[in-house]
């Protein structure tokens, strides 16, 4: 049976647990160095291109959800004054980042001065996995300044749904 | 990666020093009360600010997450003070692998007077960075010392974990199997921890042990993919030690828990023949062998499998068949000589690695982006191989994030042409808009002026009583108008025809029936009126909210006419090139050096089909020779 030999160095399997440090110190050096550089870059444009597009005090729109909610969020639809401005389609990933404490921001912009409309619509699935559809509104001022708002995705016990809670910020 | 308990704490320190008293406030005691707008201090700021930072991190997308982290910080709402925001970039950039802005985040941390439970955090931070570059006497110092007394029990876990992995890399499995003890086999971390040992202890000569932790690995909790490969993989070589040592019955007991269907289905098919062969069922064998056969040829379990199914026919008497399988070995290794070939002249071409990439571009999984194509190939079983290679696999992650920059950098490369537009539109429209908008608001201040002190002057005329002796003023429309005519008519009496005794009574009845009706429901249009009156000074508000909206527009504007960002746009297209030029560079070195290690793990494949090739014809040979002479002598005797 030579030839049953070398099954068993095919079939060894490996202890991979501690990474050591790649031995071509040239390279990761010039790794290192470009990633530093890239998100260096990354931030002054980043910088800069807020700047340029939110010269005015801008309106920021964020989507939080209730920690641990057993309520699975699938959409979201956002309109102001009528005109649609977002929509998003959460993945797996997207959700349990929300449900740990993520929130998103879903919408930036330089909205007028005065008062807005802002209706949000999401779909759901429920505990049961029966899906359903809200749709909520809220009214807000938008001043001098910038403003926040956080539209909170919270649990409703008693109907094993979502409801709607809003908190504002304005900011001088 | 951070581990998800981290993750969890890290939030409740931003949450606790920042903003939890103002969220618990409102949801636990002042649910009901609507606080309306407030001003946006800065912990609120930080508050959504890390929840973004969050949500990046947590969906794993780690350069946006670090991006935000840096922009935050630039803007100054996140420093050295928010040792949260510290703790969380620290982690990045080790993850991302920038150990040494990591280490000087952990250093700088630890230098100051934080929590007792952010400085055991940020030891065990800067002992997994030690970990994670090899310097494994430095991590177990840390790891081993009061200075990680206090973490949460998860934390506690990854520091024995730590500990674990560190002493058996030294070949103290006694010290290694007491730290392994405490850890939970319900997460994944615990589970690969064990599974290590394991090996380790059967490689260190400790077999029962080793044999003994695998095997408890088999009834280990898990239903995901990760958990169930780890299984199958835990079985596999516990089978495999137990049929090395000639214990067939435990070595067959654990291959059957290999899924038929797993990544090691083939290598448990493979040795659970050899169990049964070895224990002489030969006739037991042969069909795991031919199911094994039947599988991907390029697996080398398979190809090895090739080889025992026609020499088991050939001990249970079944010559031809065994003929007929050598024949077919040589012809699959063949045909998987001419497939590492061609992967072999795949992999030396430009962009092969450009081909690994996984389709979405923050994943960091490693199954190529075109693995149906290359497991037609039957390129994907070697990659598997390449990629359980712990600096192939590195240095593929490392591919990954150039790969990322690149896409970051050439996305500034096509925006930036936009924004220098965009900039020039917006100062054209801003010079040829601004002075007469700045005209016209003087004038419009003058008139929302006018207008908030007359709905304030209404407001405040309004008396919060009802007098019956201007009926007009409680009167709605209708009333009004009708009281009009009645008092015209009153007073015109006398001098208009008609103006009789009976009419005046008429009149007076009516005028009286007015007034009451008026006054019925007077209390009611006071009220209307104090809603119109302090709408009307709500939408005053408002309309000096927006004058000040606009004001604060013209200065902003003002000051975009004057300032440089122009300049500062144009300054970053040599930046972009220069770093795009780089980041190419580094890819080619990159694919180069997987190319190298790919191009020689497949010499060394093709080298043993080539034996088992040899070894395949050199069989048929035999077997030929035998039936010829088997037929001469059938010949002779008859």
């Amino acid at each position: 049976m030579k030839v049953l030999l070398p099954v068993f160095g095919a079939l060894v399997v490996s202890l991979g647990a501690v990474a050591h440090a790649a031995t071509d110190d040239g390279l990761s050096e010039q790794i290192r160095q470009l990633k530093s550089e890239a998100l260096d870059l990354n931030r002054d444009l980043t910088l800069l291109e807020r700047e340029l597009l939110y010269a005015s005090p801008q309106t920021s729109i964020f989507v939080s959800v209730d920690v641990g909610t057993p309520i699975r969020l699938v959409d979201i639809n956002l309109t102001i004054d009528g005109e649609h401005v977002g929509y998003h389609f959460y993945s797996d990933q997207e959700f349990e980042a929300l449900t740990k404490g993520g929130i998103q921001r879903l919408y930036t912009g330089n909205l007028t001065s005065g008062r807005h409309v802002l209706e949000a619509t999401i779909t759901g699935y429920d505990p049961q996995g029966k899906d359903y559809q809200k749709t909520t509104t809220h009214t807000f001022t938008k001043g001098a300044g910038r403003k926040m708002l956080e539209m909170q995705v919270v649990d409703d016990l008693n109907n094993q749904q979502h409801k709607f809670e809003f908190r504002e910020w304005n900011q001088q | 990666m951070m581990p998800a308990p981290l993750q969890r704490w890290l939030l409740a320190v931003c949450l606790t020093t920042g903003v939890s008293s103002v969220q618990a406030a409102k949801v636990e005691f002042f649910d009901d009360i609507d606080t309306g707008p407030q001003q946006l201090d800065v912990e609120q700021h930080r508050y959504l600010a890390f929840g973004e930072v969050m949500y990046d991190y947590y969906r794993q997308a780690n350069f946006s997450a670090i991006n935000q982290l840096l922009v935050n910080q630039q803007n100054d709402l996140f420093n050295q003070d928010t040792d949260y925001a510290e703790l969380l970039l620290g982690d990045l950039y080790v993850t991302y692998g920038l150990p040494d802005k990591a280490e000087v985040i952990f250093n700088r941390l630890l230098e100051k007077d934080i929590l007792s439970r952010t400085r055991a955090q940020t030891w065990l931070h800067k002992a997994a960075l030690h970990y994670r570059e090899g310097n494994l006497v430095d991590a177990a110092m840390i790891l081993d010392s009061d200075k990680v007394k206090g973490l949460e029990p998860d934390d506690e876990a990854r520091r024995r974990l730590m500990l674990a992995n560190i002493t058996m890399a030294d070949g103290d499995f006694a010290g290694a199997l007491d730290y392994l003890h405490s850890v939970p086999l319900d997460t994944d971390e615990g589970r690969y921890a064990t599974y290590n040992m394991g090996v380790a202890l059967i490689r260190g000569g400790h077999r029962e042990q080793g044999i003994e932790l695998l095997k408890s690995l088999l009834s280990a909790g898990g239903s995901s993919k990760q958990a169930l490969a780890l299984r199958d993989r835990a079985a596999l070589a516990s089978g495999l030690t137990e049929l090395k040592e000639g214990n067939l019955e435990s070595a067959r007991s654990d291959l059957r828990h290999v899924r038929s269907d797993g990544p090691f289905s083939e290598d448990a098919l493979l040795a659970l023949g050899l169990a049964n062969y070895r224990a002489g069922a030969v006739r037991k064998a042969l069909p795991l062998w031919l199911e094994a056969v039947r599988r991907n040829s390029s697996h080398p379990s398979v190809q090895e499998a090739m080889m025992l199914a026609p020499r088991a026919y050939e001990e249970l008497g079944g010559l031809p068949q065994a003929l007929s399988g050598y024949q077919y070995a040589a012809t699959q290794y063949r045909e998987a000589l001419k497939d590492i070939q061609r992967a072999m002249e795949n992999i030396a071409q430009s962009g092969w690695a450009d081909a690994l990439l996984p389709e979405d571009i923050n994943a960091s999984g490693l199954l190529p982006a075109n693995s149906d194509d290359m497991a037609q190939g039957g390129e994907l079983s070697y990659l598997y191989k390449l990629f359980s290679s712990n600096t192939f696999a590195q240095r593929f992650e490392h591919y990954r994030q150039i790969h990322q920059i690149l896409n970051m950098v050439e996305h500034w490369e096509r925006s930036l042409p936009a924004l220098q537009q965009s900039y020039q539109q917006q100062q054209a429209s801003l010079s040829r808009n601004l002075p007469h908008v700045r005209g016209d608001l003087t004038h419009q201040m003058t008139r929302q002026e006018k207008l908030a002190a007359a709905s304030d002057s209404l407001a405040a005329s309004i008396p919060n009583y009802v007098d019956m002796s201007e009926p007009a003023n409680v009167a709605n429309a209708e009333q009004a108008i009708m009281w009009k005519k009645v008092d015209a008519l009153t007073s015109q009496f006398g001098r208009i025809p008609g103006s009789s005794h009976d009419n005046a009574l008429r009149l007076r009845r009516v005028r009286g029936l007015l007034l009451w009706d008026i006054a019925h429901q007077s209390v009611e249009q006071r009220q209307k009126q104090e809603q119109a009156a302090n709408q009307l000074q709500e939408e005053s508000r408002i309309l000096a909210e927006r004058i000040a909206a606009v004001s604060q527009q013209i200065r902003d504007a003002t000051l975009r006419t004057r300032d440089d960002l122009g300049q500062r746009l144009a300054a970053q297209n040599a930046r972009i090139q220069r770093i795009k030029q780089q980041t190419k560079e580094t890819l080619s070195a990159l694919e180069r050096s997987m190319q190298a290690d790919a191009l020689a793990l497949l010499r060394s494949n093709q080298q043993k089909l080539a034996d088992q090739l040899a070894e395949a014809h050199l069989a048929i040979a035999r077997l030929k020779d035998a039936s010829v002479s088997g037929a001469q002598k059938q010949r002779k005797e008859s």
